[in-house]
């Protein structure tokens, strides 16, 4: 694989778990800026841990994270945030107990600068005659555009997405991939995302990577990744 | 005519009783979810502030304000050193705060001794008709103990500092991963919580005066408020102060305060058997 400097993400020997169990095994895989990366596998393979590990979720037991050139192995997520670094979970995690605005602000409370608050909502009008409710009471893909941007609020370089379109309506889906061309053409996001929708996912990545026991088994690029047919022979192949 | 406004007077002032004793642990308990068992003893330690101020001749208005400031730092200081490393621990956090409040009664018994001290406050009093009167310190309370609770409220539902700590205390993973760090509004909050309970036993030291094992009357008081009160901890608190400050009132002028204090646990219990997430449980809505 090719790694180097210009690297924004590196992941070197990532090995992680819970208690007993280890979920990544040795995970190396570098990200460039701007790439659009999609994440498949079949459930149980290290998918939501390797989201969790790189925001610190879920702490490194070996391995190496760096990140735009520093060194985030052993920082919590906050600091993780800070540093440009932006999570969008499964299951979204609208906070419970606040209005939908009081979520937006949520995502740029603890960082400095001017407000993105106006630039997001123009990004995402959908949210706009909802600021008031409370954020838990929304639709599933409401949830889903109101996490997104939440994360956004914060000014991310780098947004890991898990499983952006599970339960969630046609329409918004495609409303979501668009969103999502768009942050990267404009904003210039690196983006990683979590699929198990391989419509979705062949829409927008430029290059997939398939996880099988917590290592990458195929890593495809360019030309390789809009087809469908060979990704879902490597899914096969795993399963 | 002047025996009802007596009557209204001594609920009032019963039901603040209730509100000031509690609104310390509706942030620590209510907000956090920390069983504190030392919060009395907090109490306890806000009347000796007080009694300190008296000592090195400060106004008692600033005596207050010792109070909140020293319980406050004392509080901060109790969460870096033992309830940090305890969050969602529930057995370990009921005998730690344990361990704590009869430390803090030992050494407050060690160093300044057993006795009652009072702390005396010049007010004066209103007469009420020709035969009553009204202390005015204890009206002094009553606004004290609704100013703290609102103040309390309107800090968590209308600040920036509220909002985030709303957010981590429902839900720190996600808050922290959005750049927040939790621990520190973990300490502040606990913080605020003991600091209330400083402003608490100050307002208090002059009425019962100070005891190291004065604490012990108010947890009881304060737990039975917030649990009773259930999960909107500020309206839950005004709720069950309300509730348990009128029995207690009533009881206490018809009767005796001992049957007042009984009157206000059976009342507990039965509330608790119908109600058993409190009197704002959010449960069950849609």
């Amino acid at each position: 694989m090719y790694i180097s400097d210009a690297m924004q993400l590196e992941v070197d020997g990532l090995t992680s778990g819970y208690g007993g169990i280890t979920v990544l095994e040795g995970l190396t895989l570098a990200v460039a800026e701007g790439e659009l990366v999609g994440i498949l596998g079949h459930n149980g393979m290290g998918k939501t841990t390797l989201m969790r590990s790189l925001i610190g979720a879920v702490p490194a037991r070996a391995g190496r994270l760096s990140f735009m050139g520093t060194d985030i192995t052993n920082l919590p997520p906050h600091r993780r945030n800070q540093l440009g670094i932006g999570y969008v979970p499964q299951g979204r995690e609208i906070i419970k107990g606040l209005s939908v605005k009081e979520n937006l602000l949520l995502g740029q409370a603890a960082h400095r600068g001017a407000s993105e608050y106006d630039r997001t909502l123009a990004l995402f009008p959908e949210l706009v005659e909802l600021l008031e409710r409370p954020g838990s009471r929304l639709s599933g893909g409401q949830q889903q555009l109101l996490a997104l941007a939440r994360c956004l609020m914060g000014r991310p370089r780098l947004l890991l997405l898990d499983e952006p379109t599970e339960g969630i309506q046609p329409s918004i889906v495609s409303d979501i991939a668009q969103k999502l061309r768009h942050l990267r053409s404009e904003l210039g996001l690196t983006i990683i995302v979590v699929e198990q929708n391989l419509d979705f996912l062949c829409s927008i990545a430029d290059r997939s990577i398939v996880l099988r026991g917590g290592r990458i088994v195929a890593d495809l690029r360019g030309a390789a990744v809009p087809d469908r047919d060979e990704i879902e022979q490597h899914l096969l192949i795993n399963a | 005519m002047y025996d009802a406004i007596i009557f209204l007077y001594q609920i009032l002032f019963s039901i603040s009783l209730f509100i000031l004793i509690s609104t310390g642990l509706a942030v620590i308990f209510g907000m956090m979810k920390v069983i504190n068992l030392a919060q009395g003893e907090f109490i306890m330690l806000g009347a000796y502030f007080a009694l300190l101020g008296e000592v090195i001749g400060l106004p008692f208005i600033l005596s207050v304000v010792l109070a909140m400031v020293g319980v406050g730092l004392f509080g901060v200081l109790v969460e870096r050193l033992l309830i940090r490393f305890l969050y969602g621990r529930l057995t370990d956090t009921l005998l730690a705060t344990w361990g704590l409040s009869l430390l803090m009664i030992g050494a407050v018994t060690t160093f300044l001794g057993p006795q009652v001290a009072g702390v005396s406050v010049e007010t004066g009093r209103i007469a009420v008709g020709e035969v009553y009167s009204i202390s005015v310190y204890n009206l002094y309370i009553i606004l004290v103990a609704f100013a703290a609770l609102a103040s309390c409220w309107a800090l968590w539902r209308y600040t920036t500092f509220g909002m985030i700590a709303r957010a981590v205390m429902a839900n720190p993973g996600m808050t922290s991963a959005l750049g927040v760090d939790c621990h520190r509004y973990y300490m502040l909050t606990f913080g605020i919580g003991s600091a209330i309970s400083g402003l608490a036993g100050a307002m208090l030291a002059p009425i019962v005066g100070t005891q190291p094992t004065m604490g012990g009357l108010y947890v009881a008081q304060a737990f039975v408020s917030v649990i009773t009160g259930g999960e909107l901890p500020f309206l839950g608190t005004l709720l069950a102060g309300g509730l348990f400050g009128t029995t207690n009132g009533v009881l206490s002028y018809a009767y005796s305060q001992v049957i007042g204090e009984i009157g206000v646990f059976l009342i507990a219990i039965v509330l608790l058997r119908f109600l058993p997430h409190g009197m704002t449980s959010q449960k069950g809505r849609s």
